[in-house]
């Protein structure tokens, strides 16, 4: 018959992981990020994931990668937002609690990070006669006129 | 289970997750599939460089942190862009760096681009 104390220390190394992922706990999976533009009614594509919202929306985003959003509207300049990944404070807690057990949890289930920005707002504008709608017509970035 | 066999895998548990190795993640945008473009591999700008007239994005580029990540110096992730770039045949990458004031890893997000072939790069 095996001793309780060993079977308590068999119980916690297994629950362990539920209890020790600081970020995880505090912050979710996933983050919710707002979509808005100027004007409104544009059409937003989240990229990897492939979903296609109208502004103004809001978006569950898995924190575990980085995103791209491309805003689109007919006669306007499109233009692309980078949603980038960063470390969350709150893994900092695994320092204190949950340790390496803990920052890997963080680090897989995206919960150890931060999507910056946290809102995407864009001003859309206009696209002048010389090229076509839905494209990139910024900072010097004049897409030629055959695509 | 064999107190022995709970341990071994609390240690193994998290080295499962440990790699060196840098997060890449290549977005391909529609206008990558173009088909007159041709194959090329890209020259890595940082930003504020200029970016010549007619340019098209075809991608973009996140290299960042895993949580372990050791191999993550400047001309590593640099270089990992412009593989990025070759797969989405872009032939100019412009890198922005992430601020991430807990990790000491070097982080880019990159705008992978294909620019006509007269177009030079003013730094």
């Amino acid at each position: 018959m095996k001793a309780p104390v060993c079977r308590c220390v068999q119980a916690f190394i297994a629950l362990l992981p539920l209890l020790s992922a600081c970020g995880t706990i505090v912050n979710g999976t996933r983050q919710t990020v707002a979509i808005r533009s100027r004007p409104p009614g544009a059409t937003a594509l989240v990229l990897p994931d492939n979903l296609t919202v109208t502004t103004p929306a809001e978006v569950e985003l898995d924190r575990v990668r980085a995103h791209t959003v491309r805003v689109e509207l007919q006669g306007y300049c499109r233009e692309t937002v980078h949603i980038d990944r960063v470390t969350s404070e709150s893994t900092m807690g695994n320092v204190l609690v949950g340790g390496l057990v803990g920052h890997t949890i963080d680090a897989s289930s995206g919960g150890g990070w931060d999507l910056k920005p946290g809102a995407v707002d864009v001003t859309l504008r206009p696209a002048d006669g010389s090229v076509a709608s839905f494209l990139e017509c910024d900072r010097g970035h004049m897409p030629s006129a055959a695509h | 289970m064999p107190m022995r066999l709970w341990l071994a895998l609390l240690v193994l548990l998290p080295l499962c997750a440990c790699t060196p190795q840098m997060e890449v993640q290549v977005v391909r945008y529609p206008e990558a599939d173009r088909a007159d473009a041709e194959p090329s591999c890209p020259k890595v700008i940082e930003d504020g460089a200029r970016i010549p007239s007619g340019c098209i994005d075809v991608g973009d580029v996140y290299v960042g942190d895993t949580g372990f990540s050791t191999r993550c110096h400047r001309e590593r992730v640099l270089s990992e862009v412009h593989s990025a770039g070759c797969q989405v045949r872009a032939n100019l990458a412009v890198a922005r760096r992430i601020t991430d004031p807990i990790s000491s890893c070097y982080q880019v997000r990159a705008r992978l681009l294909r620019c006509p072939p007269a177009e030079g790069v003013v730094e």
